[in-house]
C-alpha cells in the first residue's frame, strides 16, 4: 500500500487538530488545548484508484516563518494548510505559510481549508478572500470540524492531487 | 559499429590485388584506414563479439567472485535472493536427491539435538522444581495471580536479560514506515503512528537541542522498555526492547541498516510513498528480534512482613508434605503389620505381599480349616476392597490346626477331651467302647499325629459291666437249715440275680463279648440255683462246686463272667 505523509498547518487555534480528529476517529470536543511539537495519526483514504494510507502530521499552530523552519516538514508529500473563518488574518497566514513552505521544503500538492463554518454568527471571511485563497493553488474547502463538512473531501483532494503529482516521477 | 568490421575486408581483398589505383577515393581511405588501424579494428571486432566478451568475462568471473567475496558482505546480499530461489527451485524439483545428500550431515546433528533437548527438558524439570518450592517461585505465583499473567510468562520477564520485541523500518525524512516486524503478542500502538512519532521526537531533539551535525536521538527509555534508533542516509532502524540489552545489539541494528542502505538504495532514493518494495527485508529485520535471559541472581532472604506470608507458605507446604510422608509412612507400616498377622494366624502363610499398591496385593497358603483370613483383615481395619488376596489350600502341621483337624475327622463324642501336644494326641474322658475302638483304629491316619495316649480314657460299656457284675456278686442264696430246695425266699432272690445279669448283656455285647453267671457252692445246691437261672431267660448259667463266697456250706454265691467271644467259639 502507498503511504504518504502529510502535514496540517496554519495559524494556532485555527482547529488543525479537531479537524484530524475529526478526519480520523469522528469525534469533536470544544475544548481547546495548544498542541505541542507534532502529533502523528492515520488513516487509509481511496484516491485515484487505489488505496492510500495518509500519515498525517498535526503540528503545533505557530507562525509562518517558524513553520516553513519545521524540521517536521520534511519528507511529507502534501500539505493542509488550514485557515479560521472566524479570524480573517489567519487567511492571510495560510498564504504566507503556504509560500514559505514551498520555499524551504518545494512545491508539494497543497490544500487550503478554511475551518470553523458552523459559527455562522462569527463568521467574518468573505467569498472573495476564499475565492483569492483557492486562486493561490486552486483548492481551498470551507470545513467544520464539528459538523464534519468538507472535512472528508479536503483530505481525499490532497490524497488525489498527491497520487497524481506521484505518476509522472514514476514514469520519469 | 557492428556493421564496420565487414567493409576492410572487402576492400583489403582489392589492396592484395594490385590495383589501388583503379578504386574510387572512399575505398582508398579504407584501405589506407585498414593498413594504419588493422591490429586496434581486429581488437575492437573482438570487444563487440558476444561470444568472445561471453568467453572473457566466463574467465574473469571466477577471479572477480574470489576477489571482491572476502572484502564484503555486498557481493553475498546481491547474490542471495537468486542463490536462495535456485536453491528453492530446485528443491521443489528433487526433494529426494537434496534429502539423500543432506542425510548423513543431518542424522549426526538431528541425534545431537534430540539428546541437547532430553538435557534441557530435565533441566528444566530440575529448575522448576527447585523455584516451586523456592522463595522466588512463590512470588512469581503469587505475582500472577494478582496480575492474570501466566507463571511462565513472569518466570521468562524476570530471567530476561532483554528482548527485542519490535523493529520499525522507516524512512528517514517522511517518517513513514517501510517495514515493521515483531514478535507475537507484542504490546504497542499501531506501528505507523510510533514510526512517525518516533520520527517527530528525534526531529524535536534535534531542533530543540542543536546537536552538532551527525547528533541525534538514538535511544529512549521508559521504564523496562528502551528504544534503540540507528539513522542512516536514507532510513531509520528502530527496535524496541525490553529489558537491558547486550552493548553489541547495536552492532547488529547498524549492520543491518548498512545492508539495507546498500541493498535497497535505489529503492530508498526514489521512495514516493509504495512500501512494498521494502517486503523483501523482513528476514533481515526479524533477525534483529533478539532475546538474551539470565538465571536471575539471588537475594538474601528478607523478612519483613509481606515475606512473612511466603515463608508461611512455604511452611505449609513443608508441613503437608511432611504430613504426607508420615501417613505414607503409617499406612506401610499398618499394611506391614497386617500380613504379620495373617503369617502368625494358625494355618496361613503367606508367600509375597506388595504393600505399595491399592489394593494390596497378597498371596499364600491356607488350610482349609483356617480362619477366614477375610476376618483378619477387617479386624485389622481393611476393608474387602482394599484386598486382592489369592489362597492356595495345604495342610497346616501346626498344633493348633493338627488338633482342630483331629477333632473334626475322630469326631469326639461328648465327654471325650482331645489335646495335641509334641507329636502326641492326648484324649481323656468317657466314650462308648464302639468309638473307642475307631479312634485307636484312625487317629494315626491324621496328618501330625505320631502317638496316641489313650490311659485316661474311660470304656463307659465295660464299666456298666463291671457295676452290674458286683451288683451280681452282693447276691447270697441261703438255704434254710439243710433244705436244698428252692422256696419262695430263694426264688426272689434268684430273679434279682436273673435281672442283673440280663442287663449286663447289653454292654457285654458292646464290649464284643459274652457273659455267664457263675453259682459257687456245695454242688447240689448249686445246681439247683444254676436251674433256676437258667429256666429264667438270663445269660447262661454254670456250676462251680466249691466254698461259696459266705463260708457258710447253706449258701450259694453267685458271679458274673465275661467271656472272650473267640474263647467261646
Amino acid at each position: 500500500m502507498t503511504k504518504k505523509k502529510i502535514c496540517l498547518l496554519g495559524a494556532p487555534g485555527v482547529g488543525k487538530t479537531s479537524l484530524v480528529a475529526r478526519f480520523v476517529k469522528s469525534i469533536f470536543s470544544e475544548k481547546y488545548q495548544a498542541s505541542v511539537g507534532a502529533k502523528v495519526d492515520k488513516k487509509t483514504v481511496h484516491a485515484n484508484g487505489g488505496q492510500v494510507e495518509l500519515v498525517i502530521w498535526d503540528m503545533a499552530g505557530d507562525s509562518a516563518d517558524r513553520i516553513s523552519h519545521s524540521p517536521y516538514l520534511r519528507g511529507s508529500s502534501g500539505h493542509l494548510v488550514v485557515a479560521d473563518g472566524t479570524q480573517p488574518e489567519t487567511l492571510e497566514e495560510a498564504i504566507r505559510v503556504a509560500h514559505e513552505v514551498a520555499v524551504n521544503h518545494g512545491d508539494v500538492p497543497l490544500v487550503f481549508l478554511v475551518n470553523k463554518s458552523d459559527l455562522t454568527n462569527l463568521w467574518r471571511v468573505t467569498p472573495a478572500a476564499i475565492a483569492r485563497l483557492a486562486g493561490e493553488k486552486g483548492h481551498a474547502f470551507v470545513t467544520s470540524a464539528k459538523s464534519g463538512e468538507c472535512v472528508e473531501q479536503a483530505f481525499v483532494k490532497l490524497a488525489e492531487m498527491m497520487a497524481a503529482a506521484e505518476t509522472p516521477a514514476a514514469n520519469a | 559499429m557492428s556493421e564496420r568490421p565487414l567493409e576492410p575486408e572487402r576492400h583489403g581483398g582489392g589492396i592484395r590485388n594490385g590495383q589501388p589505383a583503379a578504386s574510387p577515393p572512399a575505398e582508398d581511405f579504407e584501405a589506407l584506414r585498414e593498413l594504419l588501424l588493422g591490429p586496434e579494428q581486429e581488437a575492437l571486432r573482438k570487444l563487440a563479439d558476444p561470444a568472445t566478451r561471453l568467453q572473457e568475462i566466463s574467465d574473469a568471473l571466477p577471479e572477480a567472485l574470489a576477489k571482491r567475496g572476502p572484502h564484503d558482505r555486498l557481493l553475498a546480499r546481491a547474490l542471495r535472493p537468486t542463490v536462495e530461489e535456485t536453491v528453492s527451485q530446485s528443491i521443489r524439483r528433487q526433494p529426494q536427491y537434496f534429502a539423500d545428500l543432506l542425510a548423513p550431515v543431518i542424522a549426526p546433528t538431528i541425534r545431537r539435538a534430540i539428546a541437547q533437548a532430553f538435557e534441557s527438558t530435565l533441566q528444566a524439570i530440575r529448575e522448576m522444581t527447585s523455584r516451586t518450592f523456592s522463595m522466588q517461585g512463590l512470588k512469581w505465583r503469587l505475582e500472577a495471580w494478582r496480575s492474570g499473567i501466566s507463571v511462565g510468562e513472569i518466570a521468562l520477564r524476570q530471567t530476561l536479560k532483554y528482548r527485542a520485541e519490535q523493529v520499525f523500518l522507516i524512512h528517514r525524512e517522511s517518517g513513514v514506515l517501510l517495514q515493521y516486524v515483531s514478535i507475537p503478542g507484542a504490546p504497542g500502538a499501531d506501528s505507523d503512528m510510533v514510526s512517525g512519532m518516533l520520527t517527530a521526537i528525534g526531529q524535536f531533539v534535534t531542533d530543540s537541542f542543536k546537536t552538532d551535525a551527525g547528533e541525534s536521538l538514538d535511544a529512549i527509555k521508559v521504564g523496562e522498555f528502551r528504544v534503540w534508533m540507528e539513522r542512516g542516509p536514507k532510513a531509520i532502524l528502530a527496535a524496541t526492547i525490553r529489558g537491558t540489552p547486550a552493548a553489541d545489539y547495536r552492532t547488529v541494528l547498524q549492520d543491518t541498516l548498512d545492508g539495507i542502505h546498500a541493498l535497497h538504495h535505489a529503492a530508498l532514493n526514489r521512495f514516493q510513498g509504495d512500501t512494498s518494495a521494502f517486503d523483501v527485508c523482513r528476514p533481515e529485520l526479524e533477525a534483529c528480534l533478539r532475546s538474551e535471559s539470565s538465571v536471575p541472581s539471588r537475594k538474601k532472604l528478607n523478612l519483613r512482613p509481606l515475606r512473612w506470608g511466603f515463608a508461611l507458605i512455604a511452611l505449609g507446604y513443608l508441613g503437608w508434605i511432611a504430613y504426607a510422608v508420615w501417613s505414607q509412612h503409617l499406612e506401610r507400616g499398618r499394611r506391614a503389620d497386617l500380613v504379620k498377622a495373617l503369617d502368625t494366624e494358625p494355618g496361613i502363610m503367606t508367600t509375597s505381599a506388595q504393600l505399595d499398591v491399592t489394593p494390596i496385593k497378597i498371596r499364600g497358603l491356607r488350610d482349609p480349616l483356617a480362619r477366614d483370613p477375610g476376618l483378619i483383615t477387617r479386624a485389622a481395619g481393611f476393608p474387602e476392597s482394599a484386598i486382592d488376596a489369592r489362597w492356595e489350600s495345604f495342610y497346616s502341621l501346626d498344633p493348633a490346626l493338627i488338633e482342630r483337624r483331629a477333632k473334626q475327622e475322630l469326631a469326639a463324642p461328648e465327654g471325650v477331651k482331645l489335646q495335641f501336644d509334641s507329636g502326641t494326641l492326648r484324649v481323656e474322658g468317657t466314650a462308648p467302647h464302639a468309638w473307642i475302638e475307631l479312634f485307636r483304629r484312625n487317629a494315626r491316619a491324621v496328618p501330625g499325629i505320631a502317638k496316641v495316649d489313650d490311659a485316661k480314657l474311660i470304656d463307659t460299656d465295660l464299666l456298666r459291666w463291671h457295676e452290674l457284675a458286683s451288683r451280681v456278686e452282693a447276691i447270697l442264696i441261703r438255704f434254710d437249715g439243710n433244705g436244698e430246695a428252692i422256696g419262695p425266699a430263694q426264688r426272689e432272690e434268684v430273679e434279682k440275680a436273673a435281672a442283673i445279669a440280663r442287663e449286663a448283656v447289653d454292654p457285654a455285647t458292646k464290649l464284643g463279648r459274652q457273659t455267664q453267671i457263675e453259682a459257687t457252692g456245695e454242688m447240689f445246691r448249686a445246681s439247683v440255683v444254676a436251674t433256676a437261672l437258667n429256666a429264667l431267660d438270663a445269660p447262661p448259667a454254670i456250676v462251680r462246686a466249691g466254698p461259696p463266697k459266705s463260708g457258710a456250706t447253706n449258701t450259694v454265691s453267685l458271679r458274673l463272667q465275661l467271656l472272650d467271644s473267640a474263647r467261646e467259639r
